[in-house]
């Protein structure tokens, strides 16, 4: 070991020096000043206040000052008695007195010199600050030291101004004058008291100027005076001389001496300033640790110290150990220390340091175990000692918490592998050792709190991380004031840590209240803080999870509908639109529709970001249409309609329009407002063509109209219809062409059909050009006809064909055209495979128009040309005759009834008409006779055969119940041929109309059959 | 020549309430479901022929009601359903056919499962002579009425009647009157029809059939006692709705 030159304590000797100046001159100025009776005023407003280091300064300043001038008037005086006494035997004393009061004015000087920097003691005495000089002083008092030497050598006092002087040289560093007069002073004054003191000087010297041998002599020439007040410290010295020159061991029996000795002067009672035993020890470590083994130190200390507490110099011993890393000797020291002085003063450092040691040894599980024995330790000492104790130990756990915290951040990026969990368990201990420790007014608390919160939150201890977040609101509370982003991130890390606790389970009651309390804490302390609204909305969110949705709504509305976000533009933060969300929702779970669609249209108004405002806008419209769905549900049917089609009206594209308006007229269907629903499905063809309702609806109204008979709006509806249901695009036309025609729309019933029938296949046009030729008949419209019987014809339709041809035969018989008449009918006879009811017709019309020709047969004509005219007469009969039966065979009631009449009708003209034959006047009676008779032979059998024609006819007519009054009709025709009375002829009248009378009894008319 | 009815042979379905359209809403087969809905306009009614004095009359003008009818509840009549066919009755008896219409579509708008709605619109069309319209109405009512109303078929019957197709009458009226033995009036006109048409016995049996639905029915009795099938007559003793023809 490298030994330097280490020097004992300077102050004990200046002390001693003067203390001896002060023993052998009672007299001098200072001892005076002290022995003056003080001025309780002036004593009181000069006396130090503790702390009070500017006051104190001045206090000083005037002491000093007050010093000075008494000095500077004890000073006068003595000079004026220099003067007056010079060359007596009082000049000597008066000399000694001056250069006493100038060693006392140094002390004054030397003050002002220290406070030359002191701008309060510049300002209050800046001359004298600047004019300061101890030395100067000190210099004045060597020169009446040296002038009592030369003029009084045999001053009484001689050794204490040799002595005094020699200090004073001292003072101002001359060395070897000081040497010098001290040598003089053992050696003229060997009787002298202060020789052991000047021996010590000498040996002070020496050691300063690292003479050791030298100064050794000197210090061991001491040991000749016992009793003298230097005695123990030249040993003292001594002991560090051999130290110095590399002896400790001598050194270290020197110190033992000491110690002895300070032993004895307490055993005997003499002056406690002669016990040096504590600096002894106290010096002792250094002597030890060169010399002797650590595992002896415990006891060897224990040994000298005695009846003194060892524990502190030990201490010393570890701390010399530790400055040379002999960590092994300072755990086994400081083991031991802990062991056989559990009860020493400086026992609690020992367990501290022993921590230490172990740390810096990076025993990190020890470190904590010991920190937890010094813990234990603490708890068991006095109560009055246990605060520092404490302090220390929240010291320490302070220190390594946050430095095996940091560590594990740093080193290991907080991952638990290769030694990181068992670091970070360690800083957990010592946090809370250093929690359990630490005093409330322990400013580094909180944030060591803190910390400690973001170990735990690192460590995954979430619950108890969140506790000591929160804690920090607490010392906010108290009024600690905290870093704002420690504050900050502190209140919102109570809450996370809580949230991560709780993970993803179901919250207790209990924790959401906790939860609250911090989420109010932090937006209370940080109401701009950046988490506010996530936190606002958790409480919220939990609430909603818990299905507490009266709690939970209002304050997501708040959140949602904050009025900074519903502005066109803004950026909406997730939360928001979550907040939003989730309030429809339980809007929408309370099937609150209005109020879904309120709070859904102040969305829109804002309407941020397209997709979020489709999102919103298809929102609205389902409330919307719900709570007109939930005014239906209430009955309100009426309410429910006007406001389906307001909807529809209003949101026209939205998918809800078309069902809102289907809805609308289905209600109306059910209020038994059919008209209104008709119509309503009757606009919706046109509001909504694209509808998957639309056919429903259409049809449905087709169907109300038709029940109600109304068969123009039916009609209407229908032409619609075939749009939407295209396959039966011809069936509803055809049928809405039907209504037209039954609803005075006939000219447009006849124009559908036409068409409709140019795009349908031969055998499926027929039925729609009879129904077009039917109407076109009924309504006089001859050039419809015409067309549809050319198409007929054109295109071979039978019977139509021939139908049409036979009417317009009948027609064209009826207006006289009889050759025309005849030759259609002719056509019709001669083709093949027509219906007999047609044939017949033919033929009749043939068969009239024969008759006519009959008829217009005239037989008027001379005589000669009689026989002439009569068989051309019964020729036409006979052609005629020829051409009814025709008509007759064919077998068709109503045409063989006529024809037989018609048939009977010519053969009674025949009859009546030769009857009415003559001959001329001029004629022979009996000429006129035989004709007559020839013309009778010939008239009464036509006459019989045209009654017997009626009578067939009246027979086939039964026959065939003919119910048009035919039957009756023939039957007055024969009575009258048959000359019988005429019978009474019914004429049938429709039947009565039947009307509905309501009654509670039906006695006045025929109630109707249920 | 045929009328526009007969042409019209399709038979659509609409589905619902009607099977037939064009050709009139034709009754296939009886329809529970209509017989219920139309039940209560049936009943208690007593059947008043036109030319007999009703018991409470109106006159044949549009009341409030007719000119902006108030949807009907679905569960039944309307408040008014009463008062316009009493109007509407007025109105057949006044012929004043286009008033008529105007209540009929009423009655139609507001009670749409009332046949009666229909029943005066076939007379009203019957009254303009649009027959085939008539027709159509008439099935119309009948279907409402869940198909076997024998007031119904025996209106028919008159509709065919003066679409000259007697025998088609006379088939629906037979088909009413077997439904219905009381209708009068209906067998009144078999008879008159089988008198003239020289069918006494079956004559004689409706007219029977009249008097029993109707024992005072003068015209009944009067065609009976023509037949000598009842004592004559007193001399000054005719018959209110048979034309006599000499």
């Amino acid at each position: 070991m490298k030994h330097l030159c280490l020097v004992p304590r300077q102050f004990k000797i200046a002390l001693a020096t003067l203390a001896a100046a002060q023993i052998l001159n009672p007299d001098s100025s200072f001892a005076a000043k002290k022995q003056q009776p003080g001025d309780s005023g002036v004593e009181r407003e000069l006396r130090m206040k503790e702390g009070d280091e500017s006051g104190n300064e001045i206090k000083a300043l005037k002491t000093e000052l007050l010093v000075m001038k008494t000095e500077k008037k004890a000073l006068d005086q003595l000079l004026r008695l220099q003067k007056k006494y010079t060359g007596t035997r009082m000049e000597a004393e008066i000399l000694f007195r001056l250069a006493e009061l100038y060693m006392r004015r140094a002390r004054s000087e030397r003050f002002f010199e220290v406070h030359r920097n002191s701008d309060k003691v510049m300002t209050f005495a800046p001359k004298l600050v600047k004019e300061a000089s101890e030395s100067a002083e000190i210099k004045k008092a060597i020169v009446h030291y040296d002038r009592i030497q030369e003029r009084f050598p045999r001053f009484h006092s001689m050794d204490i101004v040799i002595f005094n002087d020699a200090y004073a040289n001292l003072q101002v560093g001359d060395d070897k004058r000081a040497a010098e007069l001290l040598v003089l002073l053992i050696q003229k004054h060997s009787g002298s008291p202060l020789v052991p003191d000047a021996y010590l000087a000498i040996g002070e010297i020496n050691f300063k100027n690292r003479n050791f041998q030298a100064a050794l002599d000197n210090f061991k020439a001491i040991r000749r005076y016992p009793r003298a007040r230097v005695y123990p410290y030249g040993i003292y010295k001594a002991a560090w001389t051999y130290y110095n020159m590399q002896d400790a061991l001598s050194g270290l029996k020197e110190l033992e001496d000491v110690i002895k000795f300070g032993r004895e002067v307490a055993t005997r009672g003499w002056d406690s300033k002669l016990d040096l035993r504590k600096e002894a020890l106290g010096d002792i470590a250094l002597f030890f640790s060169d010399v002797r083994p650590s595992s002896e130190a415990v006891d060897y200390f224990r040994a000298q110290a005695a009846d003194l507490d060892p524990s502190q110099y030990i201490m010393r011993l570890v701390e010399l150990y530790k400055r040379h890393s002999r960590h092994n000797d300072v755990e086994l020291v400081l083991l031991d220390m802990i062991k056989k002085l559990p009860k020493g003063e400086a026992t609690s450092s020992a367990h501290e340091e022993l921590v230490w040691n172990y740390e810096r040894t990076k025993r990190q599980a020890k470190a904590i175990e010991q920190l937890a024995a010094f813990d234990t330790y603490c708890g068991e000492l006095e109560k009055n000692q246990q605060a520092e104790c404490q302090k220390k130990i929240a010291d320490a756990s302070k220190k390594l918490a946050t430095k095996w915290h940091g560590t594990w951040k740093k080193a290991y990026g907080l991952s638990t592998s290769n030694g990181g969990a068992d670091l970070a368990a360690a800083a957990e201990k010592a946090y809370r050792l250093f929690l359990k420790s630490a005093t409330t007014n322990d400013p580094d608390l909180p944030t060591v709190e803190y910390a400690f919160a973001e170990l735990l939150y690192a460590r995954g201890q979430y619950r108890d991380a969140s506790q000591h977040y929160a804690a920090l609101d607490g010392y906010q509370k108290k009024g600690v004031k905290l870093d704002p982003k420690v504050s900050h991130d502190a209140a919102y890390g109570a809450v996370v840590s809580l949230e991560k606790a709780v993970k993803d389970q179901k919250w207790s009651d209990e924790d959401e209240k906790r939860f609250g309390e911090l989420a109010d804490s932090y937006i209370s302390r940080h109401p701009s803080g950046q988490y506010v609204l996530d936190l606002r909305f958790k409480r919220a969110f939990i609430a909603y999870e818990k299905e507490r949705y009266d709690e939970a709504a209002p304050q997501f509305k708040k959140i949602g509908w904050a009025p900074e976000y519903l502005v066109a533009n803004v950026v909406v933060p997730e939360k928001v639109v979550k907040a939003q969300d989730l309030y429809l929702d339980i809007l929408n779970h309370k099937k609150d529709y209005r109020g879904i669609k309120e709070a859904a249209q102040r969305l829109m108004q804002a309407s941020n970001g397209a997709d979020r405002g489709l999102h919103i806008e298809k929102i609205y419209r389902e409330a919307y249409f719900a709570e007109i769905q939930q005014k239906e549900e209430q009955g309100d049917l009426a309410g429910a309609i006007d406001a389906y089609k307001k909807f529809a009206l209003e949101n026209s594209t939205s998918e809800l329009a078309p069902k809102a308006w289907w809805n609308a007229s289905q209600l109306q269907f059910r209020m038994g407002d059919a008209t209104g629903g008709a119509n309503t499905c009757y606009q919706m063809h046109k509001l909504f063509p694209k509808s998957t309702n639309g056919k429903e609806c259409l049809s449905k109204a087709a169907r109300t109209f038709e029940a109600m008979g109304r068969l123009d709006n039916a009609a209407r509806v229908l032409l619609n219809l075939a749009e939407v249901e295209t396959e039966k695009q011809d069936q509803w036309r055809e049928l809405a062409a039907d209504f037209f025609a039954l609803s005075g729309g006939k000219d447009r019933a006849i124009l559908m059909y036409q068409k409709l029938a140019e795009n349908r296949k031969p055998e499926a046009q027929l039925p729609l050009l009879e129904k077009a030729a039917t109407l076109a008949r009924e309504t006089m419209d001859l050039k419809t006809l015409a067309s549809i019987e050319a198409q007929y014809t054109a295109k071979g339709i039978e019977p139509q064909a021939s139908r049409l041809v036979v009417e317009q035969a009948e027609d064209l018989f009826k207006k006289g055209d009889m050759t025309k008449a005849f030759n259609l009918s002719k056509k019709i006879i001669g083709r093949d495979g027509l219906p007999k009811e047609l044939y017949a017709r033919a033929r009749f019309v043939q068969a009239q128009v024969l008759e006519d020709e009959y008829r217009k047969q005239s037989v008027k004509s001379r005589v000669e040309r009689i026989g002439i005219v009569l068989a051309i007469k019964t020729e036409k009969l006979e052609k005629a005759q020829k051409a009814f039966q025709s008509a007759i065979n064919y077998g068709e009631a109503s045409v063989s009834v006529k024809a037989m009449v018609r048939l009977g009708d010519c053969y009674l003209d025949y009859s009546k008409t030769v009857r009415g034959m003559s001959l001329p006047a001029g004629m022979a009676q009996a000429d006129q006779d035989a004709f007559k008779n020839e013309i009778e032979q010939l008239a009464i059998p036509m006459e019989e055969k045209g009654i017997e024609s009626m009578n067939q006819a009246l027979e086939t007519a039964k026959k065939a119940q003919l119910r048009e009054g035919q039957i009756a009709d023939l039957q007055a025709r024969v009575n009258r041929l048959n000359m019988k009375p005429a019978t009474v002829a019914l004429t049938v009248v429709a039947p009565q109309t039947y009307l509905p009378e309501f009654r509670t009894l039906a006695s006045a008319g025929k109630e109707i059959s249920k | 020549m045929k009328s526009f009815y007969r042409q019209l042979t399709l038979t659509v379905s609409m589905g619902g309430l009607l099977v037939g359209c064009a050709s009139g809403p034709q009754v296939a087969q009886e329809d529970a479901s209509a017989a219920k809905a139309s039940r209560s306009y049936l009943e208690n009614v007593a059947l008043v022929p036109a030319s007999e004095k009703l018991s409470e009359s109106s006159s044949c003008t549009l009341p409030p009601e007719a000119q902006k009818p108030q949807p009907g509840q679905s569960a039944g009549p309307s408040k008014d359903w009463k008062k316009l066919i009493s109007h509407a009755n007025a109105c057949v008896k006044e012929r004043n056919w286009r008033t008529l219409e105007t209540l009929a579509n009423a009655i139609a708008r507001s009670d749409i499962d009332s046949p009666w709605g229909a029943y005066f619109l076939a007379l009203s069309a019957e009254g303009t002579g649009e027959l085939s319209r008539a027709m159509w109405m008439i099935e119309l009512a009948q279907k409402k009425a869940g198909g076997r109303s024998p007031l119904f078929a025996y209106h028919k019957g008159r509709i065919f009647f003066l679409m000259k197709d007697t025998a088609r009458a006379m088939k629906e009226i037979e088909k009413a009157v077997a439904m219905d033995p009381g209708l009068a009036e209906g067998h009144l006109f078999l008879g008159d029809v089988y008198r003239r048409d020289q069918q006494p016995d079956r004559a004689q049996a409706s007219y029977l059939a009249a008097m029993k639905a109707d024992p005072k029915n003068e015209r009944a009795i009067a065609a009976l006692q023509e037949m000598n099938v009842l004592p004559k007559p007193q001399p000054q003793a005719t018959t209110a709705q048979t034309e006599v023809k000499k």
